[in-house]
């Protein structure tokens, strides 16, 4: 059955019934040129945490339009010109809500690019949806079979010079304590294992990444605790949130498997490029064998804290981004130039000409449930 | 199930590790399961407050008629007529009745029993929801045994001149894999203020499991207990254990701790403090600091306060608890370590000491209760009888009773990430004969009604709330029969209903005897 993503991308090459304009068919040619001509720009700068953004407004159903597209394309941009490797994204489940829907193209159109994934499997606030659901044997092969198949079934790159569309690797979880109020054990014994389980059955090639603690000093009494309690026995990698650098000093040497930092930043954008330059190598040395530091992150609500930029509503029905912190910007957009080495580069609009090209298509809906609706 | 404290389930979801992993073992340090009783037993268990110290003359009486003694106090079922508790009584004497029924999932009953035979010995059976078990006591032996949801548990006491030999042992339930841990201490008495005490805990299954939490599998401890008179008692304690996590790491852990409390006049202070050094992946060093006071204002007020803490240097506090309360009694009140009562008890444990007798002091109802039973069970029960009997008018004559407290306590477990607050109320409606205004003060007062309220407050996450209430009531017959109704609402925890427990009201009814209590 063709699919709305399946007769976007044949309009993108060839014309169909569903791109039968003559303007659409000549810009699909030249972007075909295009992706042939150019590389994509370098990816150097490592790992960082986005927001699965899809309305500024507040809407929290299914009210159409459930993901606008722009506002997927300016972090998209952004991700691909500041030349980050890697995303770490909240695949929120919300009993297959809207949030859900919205990570379908930001992981999509990251892989397609060749920028590997980590998906996070979790809810927005502090809901027990997916905690319930996980638990439950019969609504667990459910949820994992959905998830499994939407976001980590193989994607085409973008254009062939990208040498392999990213990867996906999921967390089970994001900092249980603090968001659902579950103790460390009980999220190792009744959360973890089991959907540990579930992932490697249906995906035994998939990396599992265990949940961080939150990543203050109470966050590594926790950890402590999630590591007594056989933490490792299921997961692939371990992951650190790291805001406090007296935490390292606890958490150095705790893991024995691969560690990934999955949360890292500084509140004040004036302190972001000395974080960035040196405290993550400073994280990396005193904490053991850190493969990723995922930078948190690239926008979020709260002005002057955390984010790289600002997304906002210029007028009605448009959207722009605006820099905020213009050090460490500056700096991933020098690192990007120099690795570039002055050579042309494909610019995002070339590799992504139509962001739409990723959303969830009408089998993605049925997967979850929720075929009908008018994205 | 969290469930309200006092409400009888009482324990958190989650056994906290840390620092309490040595000194938990030892008894010394409060444990959360202590900690969380607390509170309860103030609201709901008005027999854990403590009852001593008369201004009442109870100058070793014979045996006499109660009835007619003007230390015998009237309860609706009539004056208390003061027991024999020696051989006249008859061969057979039923010392302990428990019928406790409750509904939660359904009807679950719970009946317990004890009998004296004689000079000879006391049995006892017990059965339903609250365990399966049978025990027996005699003056130098203490044994029983316990099964409960699969676990079973056998304890011996054996009370030589000099030595005493606690052991325990356990095997848990077959689902949790099963495997025995055994448990035993020998108490040295070097005098009758001063012990030593040295023990060791072993688990024979020493395999990790997922099902079971970090456990300790190797314990050494040695203890020295001075209780210097009864306004003073010191302790200090040294643990070296090894411990098992439920990961498979192995942790070793050597722990030191001291412990004081001093009694004054008016004023009763207690302290401890802990070090714990863990070795291994997960070392650390953490602290236990305790400090508790009751300070009596008037002859009727009694302010508590408690407040504990264990910290990581380097880390914020791994957990902070308070309490506070107010009581006003009835009557005078008394503190049970400056009573006549206490002053009876230590000479009759200094007297068994010198008869060959390893008896601590005890300083609490049950404690002086079981100390009676087995000294009247002794070979040398006519030369203590008068004294033994002596210490159960005055503790009589030395009842505290209630009319209002107030309580309040806050637990903060950031491990959990948790914050609990417990308020609790109890309103007593004293009888002298008949019914007495609750706020009146009369050295006739015993007793009679009490009505307890508690509500918990829950801070999961910042978004995650719950509370729970509890309600009882006691009604005190006279000194040995109480019957005991209570209704308590679960404490819906995230993991309920993340696990999606059911989870149900629970109603207590029942009727309790305790001769000679």
């Amino acid at each position: 059955m063709p699919t709305r993503r399946h007769l976007l991308r044949a309009g993108a090459t060839v014309a169909t019934a569903s791109a039968l304009d003559w303007d659409g068919l000549a810009l699909a040619a030249q972007n075909a040129t295009r992706r042939r001509r150019f590389p994509p720009l370098p990816r150097v700068n490592g790992a960082i945490n986005i927001q699965p953004l899809r309305r500024l407004d507040g809407v929290s159903d299914f009210t159409p339009p459930i993901i606008v597209p722009e506002l997927v394309d300016l972090q998209m941009q952004q991700i691909y010109e500041l030349g980050f490797e890697r995303v770490r994204i909240t695949l929120s489940f919300g009993n297959f809500g809207p949030d859900l829907l919205a990570a379908v193209p930001y992981v999509r159109a990251c892989r397609a690019l060749g920028i590997d994934v980590l998906g996070l499997l979790s809810d927005f606030g502090f809901s027990l949806a997916l905690a319930q659901a996980l638990n439950d044997p019969l609504r667990r092969d459910t949820v994992i079979d959905a998830y499994v198949a939407v976001f980590t079934a193989p994607v085409e790159p973008a254009t062939p010079q990208v040498e392999r569309a990213g990867e996906t690797a999921l967390q089970v979880f994001n900092e249980p304590t603090n968001f659902l109020g579950i103790a460390p054990e009980q999220y190792v014994r009744f959360l973890l294992a089991p959907t540990f389980a579930a992932l490697k059955e249906r995906a035994p090639g998939i990396v599992v990444v265990s949940a961080a603690t939150v990543g203050r000093l109470d966050g590594v009494l926790r950890a402590r605790r999630m590591f007594e309690a056989g933490l490792e026995d299921f997961c692939d990698v371990v992951a650190h949130h790291v805001y406090d650098l007296r935490q390292l000093e606890q958490l150095g040497g705790m893991a024995r498997k691969p560690i990934w930092v999955t949360e890292s930043g500084v509140r004040g954008p004036g302190a972001h490029l000395a974080w960035v330059t040196e405290r993550f190598p400073e994280i990396s040395e005193r904490l053991g064998d850190v493969q990723h530091i995922y930078y948190f992150d690239l926008f979020d609500p709260e002005p002057g804290a955390f984010r790289l930029i600002d997304v906002y509503e210029n007028e009605p029905g448009s959207f722009a981004t605006r820099v905020e912190s213009t050090s460490l910007v500056n700096h991933f957009s020098r690192r990007v130039a120099a690795a570039a080495g002055g050579a042309r580069h494909a610019t995002y609009r070339e590799l992504i000409p139509d962001i739409r090209e990723y959303f969830p298509t009408a089998e993605d809906l049925a997967i979850f449930g929720v075929d009908g609706i008018e994205l | 199930m969290r469930r309200l404290r006092g409400a009888g389930g009482g324990s958190t979801a989650v056994a906290r590790a840390g620092l309490g992993l040595a000194l938990v073992a030892w008894g010394l340090a409060p444990t959360p399961a202590r900690a969380q009783a607390k509170p309860s037993k103030v609201a709901n268990q008005p027999e854990a407050i403590e009852e001593v110290d008369g201004t009442a003359n109870s100058s070793a009486p014979q045996e006499t008629d109660a009835e007619t003694s003007p230390e015998s106090p009237a309860y609706p079922f009539g004056p208390l007529r003061l027991p024999c508790s020696l051989a006249p009584c008859g061969k057979f004497r039923l010392v302990d009745l428990a019928l406790l029924p409750t509904i939660e999932d359904g009807f679950e009953p719970s009946t317990s029993a004890r009998v004296r035979i004689g000079n000879t010995a006391i049995v006892g059976a017990r059965a339903g929801q609250a365990g399966n078990g049978f025990e027996l006591r005699t003056s130098r032996l203490d044994f029983s045994y316990l099964e409960r949801d699969g676990r079973h548990r056998l304890d011996t006491v054996y009370r030589g001149s000099r030595v005493r030999l606690d052991t325990s042992a356990v095997r848990r339930p077959t689902a949790l894999e099963g495997g025995w841990v055994l448990d035993g201490a020998a108490a040295l008495r070097l005098g009758p203020d001063f012990e030593v005490i040295v023990g060791g805990l072993y688990d024979l299954d020493g395999d990790s499991s997922p099902l079971l939490a970090t456990r300790p599998t190797r314990v050494r401890r040695v203890r020295v207990l001075w209780q210097r008179r009864n306004n003073l008692q010191l302790s200090a304690a040294a643990v070296a254990s090894q411990f098992l996590t439920t990961g498979g790491e192995q942790l070793d852990s050597s722990a030191y701790s001291g412990a004081v409390t001093f009694q004054a006049r008016r004023l009763q202070l207690r302290a401890e403090v802990g070090h714990e050094h863990i070795n291994g992946r997960f070392g650390r060093r953490e602290w236990l600091a305790v400090l508790g006071g009751n300070f009596l204002v008037g002859s009727r007020l009694l302010l508590e306060g408690e407040t504990l803490n264990r910290w990581e240097i380097g880390l914020k506090k791994t957990e902070r608890d308070y309490r506070v309360s107010a009581t006003l009694f009835g009557r005078d009140y008394r503190f049970a370590r400056t009573s006549p009562t206490a002053r009876r008890t230590r000479s009759i444990t200094d007297r068994a000491w010198e008869l060959g007798y390893n008896e601590r002091r005890p300083f609490t109802l049950d404690g002086r209760r079981a100390l009676r039973e087995r000294l009247s069970l002794s070979a040398h029960r006519d030369e203590l009888g008068a004294d033994v009997e002596s210490m159960y008018r005055s503790t009589i004559a030395e009842r505290n009773v209630p009319l209002v407290r107030a309580e309040f306590a806050r637990e903060t477990e950031p491990i959990d990430g948790s914050i609990v607050r417990t308020y609790g109320a109890t309103i007593g409606i004293p009888w002298r004969g008949g019914f007495a205004t609750p706020w009146s003060h009369d050295e006739r007062f015993v007793d009679f009604v009490r009505l307890s309220f508690e509500r918990v407050e829950a801070d999961f996450t910042p978004n995650l709330k719950r509370s729970a209430r509890s309600l009882g009531v006691t009604l005190d017959l006279d000194r040995e029969t109480q019957i005991v109704a209570r209704w308590t609402e679960p404490l819906l925890d995230p993991l309920i209903v993340v696990l999606s427990t059911r989870t149900h009201q629970r109603f207590e009814l029942g009727l309790r005897y305790s001769f000679w209590r």
